[in-house]
Parts: C-alpha cells; sequence; structure tokens
C-alpha cells in the first residue's frame, strides 16, 4: 500500500499543491510535507502527496526502467 | 557497466559465500513481500537463509471488529464511504464494502473532500488505514476539512504505528528473527533513527527499496552484519530516506493523532501501537460523530492469518490455503490484500 512513484514538478500552484507529471501524464498533488520545492525538481508521490525530493539522477534511473519496461511490453501510457 | 541483472547475480553468488550461520530475516512491509515473492528472491538465497513476512500489510492486520464497523457505516442511510482499494474485499460475516453502491474508491484522502463538496447532503466517511506512510496525508486532510469548514466529512481512524508491533514481535519468545527488512517508504518519512530501537532487541535492520536489486543488497547487508556479529541498523535506500525522514510530516501527523491503544488482527491488541484523532479534531472522527456500536467480532474459523502475520506460520501450513481460501473467494485478509502474504504465496509460489 505504501507505493511512491517519481514525478518531475511542472509548476508550483497556490493553497499547497503542484502540477506533477510522468510521461505526458499530469497530475496535481499536494505540497503540504515540502513547502520549498521548485519547477523541475523531482519528487515521489505517494497517494497524491509528495512525500520527499529525489535527485534527478535517481529519477531518471527510474524513468529509464519504466521506458524499458514500455518498449519490451509495446504498451503505451496515453 | 553492469545491468541489474548482472549485480543481484554478483549479490546471489556473494551472499551464498559469506553464510554460514541459519538465519531467518522478516520483511516488514506488504510491498516487500510481493517484491520479494514476484522476484523469486528466495530461490537465490542458500537454505540457511530463511526469509518471512511480517505485519506490514495495514489491511491484512485490521481488525475484524474495523471491518465491521466500517461495514455498519456502509449499510447505514445517507452515507458514503471512500477508500483505498485494498479494503473493499476484505470479508466480514459473509459480506464486504464490495457489495455497496455507496462506497468510493480514492486514490489520495483528498479525494473525498471533492466528494464531500459535491454531495453536502451526504455524509462522507474516509476509512482510514496505513502506517506513518500515509496517516500524515489524512491528518492534512482532517486539517484541510477544518479550514475550509466542511462539516459533512468524517474519519474512521485504523491507523496503526509499526515500532509497537515490531517490539512485540522482537521480544516474543516464539520467534527467532536475526534481521528485519525495513519499510521504505515508512522510513521515508520517519527516518532511519526512528528504528534504531531494534538494535535493543539485538536485531539488524537495513531500510530497503522495493526493486529486486534492492531487495538483494539489502539481504547482503543483513548477512554481512550477522556474519560479522554487528549490531546496526543501516539506511540502504538513501535515494529516499534520510536520517531525520520528513519531520514536518511527523508532525501533522501528531497535530491530529495521538497514540492510543489498538487492536491488530491475530496478534490482539497492543498498547499505545494505533492512532486516534485527537479531542482539537473529534468533530471529524467517525468513531463520535456517529456512535457505532463496537462489538468484538470474531475472526473467521480456521484462518491462520494472524499467526502468518507473526511469523509463526506460511501460508502452506493453513488447512484453508488455496482450498476454500482463494483470491477469488478470500477468507482471511493476507488472501485480499495484494499485498498479502497469502495472495504472495498463491501468486507466485
Amino acid at each position: 500500500m505504501c507505493l511512491a512513484v517519481p514525478v518531475k514538478v511542472l509548476e508550483i500552484l497556490q493553497n499547497n499543491k503542484a502540477k506533477v507529471a510522468i510521461d505526458g501524464v499530469t497530475l496535481e498533488v499536494s505540497t503540504s510535507f515540502t513547502p520549498d520545492l521548485q519547477v523541475n525538481d523531482y519528487v515521489i508521490v505517494h497517494a497524491g502527496f509528495v512525500l520527499e525530493k529525489i535527485t534527478p539522477e535517481d529519477a531518471c534511473e527510474k524513468f529509464k526502467l519504466w521506458d524499458e519496461y514500455l518498449e519490451k511490453t509495446g504498451r503505451k501510457l496515453c | 557497466m553492469l545491468n541489474e541483472y548482472d549485480k543481484i547475480q554478483i549479490l546471489r553468488d556473494k551472499i551464498q559465500k559469506l553464510s554460514r550461520t541459519k538465519v531467518s530475516f522478516m520483511e516488514v512491509c506488504g510491498t516487500h513481500t510481493m517484491s520479494v515473492a514476484k522476484h523469486a528472491i528466495k530461490s537465490m538465497l542458500p537454505e540457511n537463509i530463511n526469509i518471512v513476512s511480517g505485519p506490514g500489510c495495514p489491511v491484512c492486520v485490521t481488525s475484524q471488529t474495523d471491518i465491521e464497523m466500517s461495514l455498519i457505516l456502509a449499510r447505514s442511510e445517507n452515507k458514503i464511504i471512500c477508500t483505498f482499494g485494498d479494503m473493499i474485499k476484505v470479508p466480514s460475516r459473509k459480506d464486504s464494502l464490495a457489495n455497496y453502491k455507496n462506497v468510493k474508491i480514492i486514490y489520495s484522502p483528498l479525494d473525498a473532500l471533492k466528494i464531500a463538496h459535491e454531495n453536502p447532503g451526504r455524509e462522507i466517511i474516509l476509512l482510514g488505514i496505513g502506517f506513518e506512510t500515509t496517516t500524515p496525508l489524512i491528518a492534512v486532510t482532517i486539517k484541510t476539512a477544518k479550514q475550509e469548514c466542511i462539516k459533512n466529512f468524517s474519519v474512521l481512524s485504523m491507523h496503526k504505528t509499526v515500532p509497537t508491533a515490531l517490539k512485540l514481535i522482537l521480544s516474543s519468545p516464539d520467534i527467532s528473527l536475526n534481521g528485519l527488512i525495513l519499510p521504505g517508504h515508512v522510513s521515508a518519512v520517519t527516518g532511519r533513527k526512528y528504528f534504531d530501537f531494534i538494535k535493543d532487541y539485538h536485531t539488524c535492520g537495513v531500510i530497503a527499496g522495493f526493486e529486486a536489486l534492492d531487495i538483494m543488497e539489502c539481504i547482503y547487508l543483513l548477512t554481512k552484519s550477522v556474519e560479522e556479529n554487528k549490531v546496526e541498523v543501516i539506511n540502504n535506500y538513501t535515494r529516499i530516506v534520510s536520517e531525520e525522514g520528513n519531520q514536518l510530516a511527523m508532525q501533522l501527523l501528531y497535530e491530529v493523532f495521538e497514540d492510543c491503544d489498538c487492536k491488530w488482527r491475530g496478534i490482539g491488541e497492543i498498547p499505545n501501537s494505533g492512532l486516534k484523532i485527537r479531542e482539537k479534531f473529534q468533530a471529524y472522527d467517525a468513531k463520535i460523530k456517529f456512535d457505532i456500536p463496537i462489538e468484538n467480532i470474531a475472526e473467521p474459523k480456521n484462518c491462520r492469518c494472524g499467526e502468518i502475520l507473526m511469523a509463526k506460520k506460511t501460508p502452506p501450513d493453513c488447512a484453508l490455503f488455496k482450498n476454500t481460501c482463494t483470491p477469488l473467494n478470500p477468507i482471511g485478509p493476507c488472501m485480499v490484500s495484494s499485498e498479502g502474504t497469502c495472495a504472495a504465496y498463491y501468486k507466485y509460489l
């Protein structure tokens, strides 16, 4: 249940919210636990909340795995 | 450059070489349980190393009484129940939340507030389950409801904390553990230091991520600690977990919740192992708002979920497993939850 996924911050919104994206899918999430976020930061999201910032290198490693999975299974996200 | 597969093979060989002592390591988190089974981790380990599952699947440790309370609310008029998907099929007295049209599966707890806005004439009840990863989210949702004066929203808190259950397991004379595979995303919130107490029980711990490589690294580090006679708590998930964790999330959690005694499925009541909503926020406490009749409901006959959660038995030891208890017709929560030990055994082993 404690799954968390890496995403990139696209826009900081009002009321402790941010717009984030992964592979073209965008989502509005709460930044209540990470008030110092900036655009282009990479973060992990659990159930609509940003839990922590992560480094771009770690995020890219995850995205590479994800791309490999999509390529091998012939699936597309959108 | 080595790929993940090569790295796993190297670790497998290192573990094989290093392992001399017969040991048991417990994966505390339900997501680890699934990952260990899915990646066939056990098949890569020497006979000396036994991996057992622990009480880290929040649905699995929810007591039958709490499940019945959720059902009482679902059956009563004019209410909408919001829940994470895992809870939907947990049976109680041949009924489950899946049988009710007024039960909605949500992605984020904040979705429950949107539903409250859209349905001003109905009471919205969010089922609060989960450990330290999820409870701060529910705390923020309750605070937001208070700030926005949303009156038709409340939470049925079934939240629990990890350390108390681990202390109970580590002090149990029936269970002998040499190391813990500690939960990665709980630790992202709590920080590494939070788990230092396990050293008092002469047990090692390694905070691990959820990929096959993360888990193999964790088992290698645990084996190394045991063989070198060291007792330590190592953070091997530094890309996400820090020493102190997310203190803001922990502050918000304890601003809204306080410790309380709590009943765990199969384990029984553990003092100070649960979280209840503080008096300041009690207008959002479904247990107070709706005066739900609480009666102790017995767990299903012959179901061994409780002993499985305490690592005293494995799913094949249960007479119901794969006979009358299957993913299509689950009897105990360890088969219902996608992260339950029985579900993992059924699917992968």
